[in-house]
């Protein structure tokens, strides 16, 4: 999100607030690809992850004109997709990213896909195992903890956005990030390991 | 520092946020301690997993839903509503449709185990009486048409309260009885078919009296005396072409009150009469 991306997503958004449609699928095309994926490493399932995808920006759509401009456009937007998510595990159960993950159908079933971690060595993981394992393990964690790894490793937003984004103290997101990673890392040490 | 501190630097270490000094230091303890040396491959390795997951693709589909809602906007509220009420779908509509079902067998069950439902009077019974009300029972009497309204009533039997609503729709189920005995022109229709039945009072000096030369006069038209109620309600049964001179009798007798005798039937020219005949001084 470099500042030159803002100055456009800020254009556009004064034209979708001024009556421009069009505008409007302009940032859709520009960021439902980052929103989505942000969604589907956040509860696990991709037609879920799909529904709060379209209903985020029907909000985003409805809230534009209250946009101040004071964050990025896509920030605001992961602020938005953020607390849908949330709203959505409560509502269902924290539990939902792993027992999603367990009916995926091949594509995208993590889950499916473990490979023994006790498995001999010249079984070793390819990196789409690995992939699957982790994901896995991700939607172990607290969807605060899984939000800010997503954000950060996955998805590369900085500090300062993943501050603002989730609406944290810089050095919350730095505490949070590190217990977040150490986390992982131990619950996948033995795939690692392996 | 201690392996535990070390290792709590360790991402920022990763981040390259550490001052020059903060950042020698880890790495001096890294290459002598094997056990943190390892604690750190395996969280490099863990952001380097995490940073080359796959992407999944937006499918056209998604584009094209978001798109329509918000071209929908103008029913802004409309599309918040249905995205409420119908989002996300794999969850909502088969919940919706399990609560339907319940509802619906709820209201069978409800409808089947409680009789008075099924033959409680139609709301258009209510207009009829309203329309009752704002009619003289001789001007209803002179229009003749009480056949018609009753054979549009659903007879009451069940409803036994006194109150005066209750009481009119016994009376519309009554007038229905006898209307649909009427239109069957069937002269032994039993007290069973007809019942309830409507009734006729006639105001008279001497009940006990008239009532016996009200059963005379019946007998005298070819009739019958069905049943006696008590000294002063008949049961009784006419011909309808007899009809009318059974009227002209009663007028020598006493006063017709209610309903007034000519509003009673509109006789055919076949088959008989059955009513409740009830006298009073």
């Amino acid at each position: 999100m470099n500042s030159g991306g803002r100055d456009v997503d800020r254009e556009l958004v004064d034209l979708v607030v001024a009556g421009d449609r069009d505008a409007f699928t302009s940032l859709l095309q520009r960021h439902q690809r980052r929103i989505l994926n942000f969604i589907y490493r956040m509860v696990g399932e991709r037609g879920f992850a799909e529904d709060l995808t379209q209903e985020v920006f029907l909000k985003a759509y409805e809230a534009l004109p209250r946009f101040r401009g004071e964050a990025a456009f896509g920030t605001w937007l992961f602020r938005i997709a953020h607390n849908h998510c949330l709203n959505a595990l409560r509502r269902k159960g924290r539990e939902i990213a792993v027992t999603a993950l367990a009916k995926e159908p091949s594509n995208g079933n993590p889950l499916a896909q473990l490979p023994d971690p006790s498995a001999p060595v010249d079984e070793r993981m390819e990196q789409r195992e690995l992939h699957a394992v982790v994901q896995a393990k991700l939607a172990e964690l607290t969807p605060e903890h899984r939000a800010v790894l997503v954000l950060r490793d996955i998805q590369g937003l900085s500090y300062d956005e993943i501050a603002s984004a989730l609406n944290l103290e810089g050095g919350t997101v730095r505490s949070r990030i590190h217990r977040a990673r150490m986390e992982l890392k131990e619950k996948i040490r033995n795939y690692l390991e392996a | 520092m201690r392996c535990e501190e070390i290792q709590d630097r360790f991402s920022a270490y990763l981040e390259d946020e550490l001052e020059a000094a903060e950042r020698r230091s880890i790495e001096s303890h890294v290459e002598a301690c094997v056990g943190c040396r390892q604690e750190l491959a395996l969280l490099r390795r863990t952001v380097s997993t995490l940073q080359s997951l796959e992407e999944i693709e937006v499918p056209p589909r998604l584009t094209a839903a978001i798109q329509a809602g918000v071209s929908a906007e103008g029913g802004s509220r409309w599309r918040h509503l249905v995205s409420r009420l119908f989002f996300p779908l794999h969850i909502k509509l088969p919940l919706e449709a399990m609560a339907l079902l319940l509802v619906t067998l709820g209201a069978v069950y409800v409808y089947r185990s409680a009789p008075e439902l099924a033959q409680a009077p139609l709301p258009q019974a209510v207009t009829e009486r309203e329309s009752r009300d704002k009619t003289t029972p001789i001007a209803r009497g002179q229009r003749g048409d009480w056949q018609e309204q009753a054979a549009r009533k659903r007879p009451a039997e069940k409803l036994r309260a006194h109150s005066k609503v209750e009481d009119e729709q016994k009376a519309l189920g009554e007038a229905d009885a006898v209307g649909r005995a009427l239109r069957k022109g069937a002269p032994s229709a039993s007290l069973e078919d007809v019942s309830p039945m409507p009734e006729m009072i006639l105001k008279t000096k001497n009940p006990s009296q008239a009532a016996s030369r009200v059963a005379n006069i019946v007998k005298r038209l070819g009739g019958k005396l069905l049943e006696k109620k008590g000294e002063h309600q008949l049961i009784l049964t006419i011909p309808a072409s007899a009809y009318p001179e059974f009227l002209a009798a009663l007028g020598e007798l006493g006063e017709p009150m209610h309903p007034p005798a000519e509003t009673l039937a509109k006789p055919s020219p076949e088959g008989a009469i059955t009513f409740s005949f009830r006298l009073i001084p």
